[in-house]
């Protein structure tokens, strides 16, 4: 029996990286900014996931940091991509299109078959 | 009326209630725990920051006190260590970062999980720990019985007769192996892991991160015979256990002082003869008091274990602070580097002429008197 939870999560688990990467493709972030950004987009409940996921894509060269000071507070850690981590991003991109547009095909055979044509 | 202390979150000072500092302390400890490693160390130091942050939010009415409820809604929002430990291999990651962007491969665990996943969590799943609140020596048997799900009584008489069996030692040495290697069930998700039980939030509720103790052990149960054998059991190791911790005492206290009172005679005795000839021969390559340096190193080499046996019987018997597995370690150590160096000492050639001379006489000496 599919667990429709666990697939969910499981959804949503390949997304966030790709999320991330593109939250930090419009510029570079902190964790609280991408955080901020991931609630708008109602993609993350609990925050505490985002901290082993930035360091996993670190430590495998597709994300780098660097320590900022700002106004308030201690100092910052803005993250950038990294030229791997744009290649990897390109891929993700791709076949996140691929996935859309099979999905959107199978889902116009649903509609032009009950939608009533004018 | 509460205690109230300054703490060091991130750089910044915060005044945080006892109980709610307990909370914060031990919900930290369990992310560590979650978060093993070089790589753990840091997530856990951007939570820390994260947490900082988030309890800045809330202190926006000048001097504030953090309270339990600013600690929950913290663990709240980042998540309970639970939900976030399931981190896929580093070589799932590696054949995603490869190429294969749509993940032809094995399905890693899902990481992101904010429900339990009860298809998984039925599936009596049990890992080995040391159940230290059933113990007799170290709780070895006990957690074994847990993970079998034994009966404790009847694999602790079982394992006795095995190692009456075969004579004691293989059985006492396996013993001591497995009781460093195997970890002890501290927390109340180790327990619970122990036990074969699922954990996630209904069984664990808010306990794991509210107690900063383990839930306390359950009455053993069993009939009047099995509680019987077991206290007979209990009686008969602390009484060999306070037989070993005794005589490792008293070794350790004997060969420590042998091995000061041959020290110190070597000094006493290389002070009564003049520079020029200490320099030329005392502390020289072939001098008789490398064999005695060597009687020195031996005695230390014995009393090191001695005393490490009384140590481990004394925090069994009187609950003293029990020996780190780093000090085990460090202790190993220097056993063989004080066995390696007494062997070679010991064993060097020393010039029969000047052996007599000495006070102290190595064996060669002895076999040829002729030649002082």
């Amino acid at each position: 029996m599919m667990n429709i939870d666990n697939l969910k999560s499981q959804m949503r688990k390949g997304m966030l990286e790709f999320c991330v990467l593109l939250i930090l493709r419009r510029g570079d972030a902190y964790a609280s900014e991408m955080i901020a950004r991931l609630k708008e987009a109602h993609l993350i409940v609990m925050e505490g996931t985002l901290y082993p996921l930035l360091t996993r894509l670190k430590n495998d060269g597709l994300l780098s940091y660097r320590w900022e000071e700002s106004t308030q507070g201690p100092p910052r850690k803005y993250y950038t991509i990294t030229p791997l981590g744009h290649q990897f991003l390109d891929q993700l991109q791709g076949s996140w299109n691929e996935i859309a547009r099979s999905v959107e095909i199978l889902q116009q055979d649903y509609h032009s078959k009950f939608t009533p044509e004018e | 009326m509460k205690k109230t202390f300054p703490v060091n979150i991130n750089g910044k000072v915060y005044y945080i209630d006892e109980d709610a500092y307990a909370l914060l302390q031990n919900y930290l400890s369990q992310l560590r725990a979650t978060f093993p490693g070089e790589e753990g160390t840091e997530i856990v130091n951007d939570i820390e920051c994260r947490i900082s942050e988030l309890f800045d939010e809330r202190m926006t009415g000048g001097m504030a006190v953090i309270v339990m409820a600013d600690v929950n809604y913290v663990i709240e929002t980042m998540g309970r260590p639970e939900d976030l430990g399931e981190v896929p291999g580093p070589e799932a990651h590696g054949t995603d970062a490869s190429g294969a962007s749509d993940g032809q491969g094995p399905v890693p665990p899902p990481f992101y999980n904010a429900v339990p996943d009860s298809a998984e969590d039925a599936r009596p799943h049990r890992k080995l720990y040391r159940d230290e609140r059933h113990k007799v020596f170290g709780g070895v048997l006990a957690g074994l019985g847990q993970y079998l799900n034994w009966d404790v009584t009847i694999l602790r008489v079982l394992v006795v007769i095995l190692a009456l069996a075969t004579k004691l030692i293989p059985c006492i040495i396996l013993y001591l192996i497995a009781w460093l290697v195997i970890p002890p069930a501290r927390t109340s998700r180790q327990i619970l892991e122990m036990q074969g039980q699922p954990v996630n939030l209904s069984t664990v509720g808010h306990n794991v991160i509210d107690s900063a103790t383990p839930p306390p052990a359950p009455v053993p149960g069993g009939n009047d015979f099995a509680k019987f054998i077991n206290t007979c059991f209990s009686l008969v190791a602390k009484f060999f256990l306070a037989l070993f911790a005794f005589a490792g005492g008293v070794a350790a206290f004997a060969c420590g002082v042998i091995a000061l009172v041959v020290i110190a005679g070597m000094i006493c005795v290389a002070l009564g003869y003049s520079v020029e000839f200490i320099s030329d021969y005392a502390f020289g390559y072939r001098s008789p008091f490398i064999w005695g340096w060597g009687m020195a190193l031996l005695m230390l080499a014995i009393a090191l274990p001695a005393g490490a046996l009384l140590w481990a019987g004394c925090t069994v018997l009187f609950k003293a602070p029990s020996i780190s597995r780093s000090a085990v370690v460090v202790g190993l150590i220097i056993e063989v580097l004080l066995i390696v160096g007494c062997a070679v000492l010991i064993n060097l050639d020393v010039p029969e002429p000047f052996t007599c001379m000495w006070g102290i006489l190595p064996p060669t000496a002895m076999l040829s008197p002729s030649m002082c």
